[in-house]
């Protein structure tokens, strides 16, 4: 088990050297300034060039890199160019807001997703589960931001039930966080839930078709037996995956939830630190959201062999 | 009965008292966070919330005129050289410290030890003929600044909003001098209650505000805050803020979209528009090769219907204005807005003349801001009516904002930020093309004129200079203006006494929310 943990951990460091230097080569290379962006049509004579070299964009691009992968491996990520913040507590705190949103989504939209892929695949193509499959597949379809703004139109605004923009910390006021955090919550339950429910669907398909399953049925196990614990374990296995992928996806792309919603959380910073050409923070956001990606996959992974005695860490 | 009339007035009075014990506060979008509270690393988001907490010695007032603030009175010397200013009688800090001129000269000291990254150091450092040679303190509540020549834009470039050259106390700074982080301690009349960043900055009421006697007009006179908190909501998404203003969690939402006022309107909203001090131009390359030819660009002013491009951005909130002297400035009349008019078939025989055979026209625009994007529409489309080959080329505004910085373009659709004194304008657009690539204009004659204006103190006599600069820019026709931003807001029924300005800063003072 450690050599397996220890071995995906050396793996992932190539991944995320090779990250660093694109997103620092990318951001280079599209056009735009941050000293630029800061002073406007309102610079003076001279100070571009003085905000350029306070910031080194002055410097060859390599000598740029090196010393922020120098900083960066020493833990020190720069500071924001737009808001003078050092990034790493500035990530780290958008990151647990965003972190907050995206796991009780998540947690919820398993919750609803797999119980009714399994019953969608028990009753498979009878009226239940083309009922559970048109449902999956209508959710999957509407955009996030859409379906985000639909909601805060009917329950914020004509309604009045909900908060409309904001975010409170539940460490702040348990209460108001919970209100505030609805709506956004319930948007990423019901755009994911479609995806899982149907990767549940069809992996439950996959594995109620197997002898195993045959012979259960056979010695007069209850269908409720047969599906919990014998084909439960197994075909959950793909959609924890997919469950993985959907974790890291919605941490690195909710910028869109939190702009409609006006949540200040990762996917934020990084938009608005794009816009600004703020270096320090794309390139910090975009390593954490790596490293994320590779945290998720790796716990995913771990969590295999509980759920198939086959799969070996 | 008796136990459920106990629980109604319990629960009555507790309403009771949580009602007296809510503080009205005053609810203000801003579209991105503050950059800080010192005011040398600014945006436009930062000089709004700042002012309300600081208070510079001059204001301009709503009529863009000069008027007090943390001074009271002021005098010229003869030769127009010192200026005396007196600071407001009762002026206190936030931490109850009275304000002095050592503050004052405290404050201009850290302001100028900054060097160029305060970026209005050039304003009076002499590079641009302004230089603050001296500033003495002759007792506790008098300053002299004492300045190397005559100039009619010293009180302006004081006043100057984006500047920030405001008073602020000497204990903001540690030990080592520099500002401390988040620190406010000003003299305005709201201090600075709680900064969550990305979020919101709630400002409180300052009891021991002293007005001066004058009554408030723009960021001059008194400034007395009647609600007991103004809190500024950063919200980035425009729709999300007009949902937010529709629901009733924020009272005022500025910037708003001219052709929503209808709707705000039918919704119960208050819509409040002036005229404003932001050009939005059409830059023209005159360095480049076709756009050099000056029957070329004779023929694009003639190809274009201006009025109706001003008219059709603005809902009709602000008329055609190709000049530096918007609408709102003391020194506008008519003269201002001669330019060639609109004539399709005059044009054409330009063309001829200019010896134009369809070459392509590049008009850089982005979607960012979303007039930029549809003026340039519109243009693209008249051009194409008089026989103008005219593309666009839309792009990210940081890359065309890198493209203005450094000249590349043909044709650009741009906006500039609110210069409240023509001068000001007049001095970013008029200058060398090769050693400041941002200027538009590049003519020694108009270059004198702009000096000339910045030197000529006598109201009348400035006017004449802006008039002359004027009738040579619609000769040489280097940039075409169309509009003067109009300055929208749309506020929740519930507010009373707030108020738009030409310079475009919410105000938190002297506004009631029922």
């Amino acid at each position: 088990m450690v050599r397996f943990l220890l071995t995906r951990i050396a793996t992932a460091i190539p991944t995320l050297f090779l990250v660093s230097v694109t997103v620092f080569a990318l951001m280079r290379a599209i056009p735009g300034d941050p000293a630029a962006l800061m002073l406007g049509d309102l610079a003076q004579p001279g100070q571009l060039e003085a905000l350029r070299a306070e910031m080194g964009l002055d410097q060859p691009i390599i000598v740029q890199y090196l010393y922020w992968l120098g900083d960066v491996l020493s833990g020190d990520f720069g500071r924001s160019i737009a808001t003078r913040q050092p990034v790493l507590p500035l990530m780290l705190d958008r990151f647990s807001v965003s972190a907050t949103i995206v796991l009780v989504a998540v947690f919820f939209a398993t919750l609803i997703a797999v119980p009714a892929g399994m019953f969608a695949a028990w009753r498979q193509n009878r009226a239940g589960d083309i009922a559970v499959i048109a449902t999956s597949t209508l959710l999957l379809s509407i955009p996030s931001f859409w379906l985000g703004l639909m909601l805060l139109l009917i329950f914020g605004l004509q309604l009045g039930w909900l908060p409309v923009v904001g975010y409170v910390p539940f460490s702040r006021d348990f209460g108001s966080a919970l209100l505030y955090i609805i709506l956004p919550v319930v948007t990423l339950v019901l755009v994911e839930s479609g995806s899982i429910t149907r990767m549940a669907r069809a992996s439950t398909i996959e594995v109620a078709r197997l002898e195993y399953i045959t012979h259960a049925r056979a010695k007069g196990l209850s269908e409720a037996t047969v599906m919990w614990r014998h084909a439960f374990k197994n075909a959950f296995a793909p959609t924890l995956t997919l469950i993985g992928l959907v974790l890291g996806s919605l941490l690195a792309n909710i910028a869109v939830i939190e702009t409609v919603f006006t949540i200040p959380g990762l996917g934020r910073l990084l938009v608005d630190g794009i816009y600004a050409r703020d270096y320090p923070v794309v390139q910090g956001c975009m390593l954490f959201t790596a490293f994320l990606y590779v945290v998720v996959n790796l716990l995913v992974d771990l969590l295999y062999p509980l759920l198939d005695p086959r799969v070996t860490a | 009965m008796k136990r459920t009339f106990l629980i109604s007035t319990a629960l009555a009075a507790g309403l009771l008292l949580g009602a007296s014990a809510e503080a009205a506060t005053l609810n203000i979008r801003i579209n991105a966070d503050i950059r800080g509270t010192e005011g040398i690393d600014r945006d436009a988001n930062t000089d709004t919330v700042l002012h309300h907490i600081f208070e510079t010695l001059v204001g301009f007032r709503a009529d863009l005129s000069i008027g007090p603030a943390l001074a009271e009175s002021w005098t010229v010397s003869e030769d127009g050289r010192a200026y005396t200013f007196t600071i407001r009688e009762g002026a206190t800090f936030h931490n109850g410290d009275p304000v002095t001129s050592a503050d004052i000269k405290w404050n201009w000291d850290h302001r100028v030890a900054a060097g160029a990254e305060w970026f209005c150091n050039g304003f009076f450092d002499g590079s641009q003929g302004l230089k603050v040679e001296a500033l003495e303190t002759p007792d506790p509540r008098t300053v002299v600044f004492r300045i190397n020549e005559p100039n009619a834009l010293f009180l302006a470039q004081l006043a100057n909003i984006q500047c920030n050259g405001w008073v602020a106390s000497p204990k903001n700074a540690g030990p080592d001098g520099k500002w401390i982080d988040g620190s406010a301690i000003g003299s305005g009349s709201f201090k600075l209650k709680e900064w969550v960043r990305s979020q919101y900055i709630t400002l409180e009421k300052y009891d021991g505000y002293t007005p001066p006697k004058e009554k408030a007009s723009g960021y001059a006179g008194d400034r007395t805050a009647l609600v007991d908190e103004a809190k500024f909501l950063i919200i980035p998404d425009t729709s999300a803020a007009e949902t937010a203003l529709f629901a009733g969690e924020i009272d005022v939402l500025p910037n708003f979209e001219s052709q929503r006022i209808e709707d705000a309107r039918a919704r119960g909203l208050k819509v409040m528009t002036t005229s404003g001090l932001s050009l939005t131009p059409l830059l023209i390359q005159t360095t480049d090769p076709l756009m050099s030819n000056v029957k070329l660009r004779q023929a694009i002013a003639r190809a274009i219907d201006f009025k109706q491009i001003a008219a059709a951005r603005t809902a009709n909130l602000a008329d055609f204005n190709p000049s530096g002297v918007p609408q709102a400035s003391a020194f506008f009349d008519e003269d201002f807005l001669k330019w060639p008019e609109y004539d399709p078939e005059a044009a054409k025989a330009l063309l001829a003349e200019a010896g134009y055979k369809g070459e392509v026209i590049k008009i850089q625009t982005n979607t960012r801001y979303q007039g930029m994007y549809e003026n340039s529409i519109l243009v693209q489309a008249m051009l194409a009516g008089a026989g103008i080959n005219a593309e666009l080329e839309v792009l990210d505004w940081a890359a065309q904002l890198d493209n203005y910085l450094a000249g590349k373009f043909q044709m650009q659709s741009f906006g500039y930020s609110a210069r409240l004194d023509p001068s000001q304008f007049y001095g970013v657009i008029i200058g060398d093309k090769k050693a400041e690539p941002t200027a538009q204009w590049d003519n020694p004659e108009a270059w004198q004129l702009y000096l000339k204006s910045t030197k000529t103190t006598d109201f009348e006599a400035r006017k004449a200079v802006f008039k002359e600069i004027h009738a040579l820019m619609a000769k040489d026709l280097p940039i075409f203006g169309l509009y003067y931003e109009p300055v929208v807001a749309a506020v929740g029924a519930r507010i009373e006494g707030f108020d738009v300005w030409a310079a475009d800063k919410e105000r938190a003072w002297g506004v009631k929310k029922d």
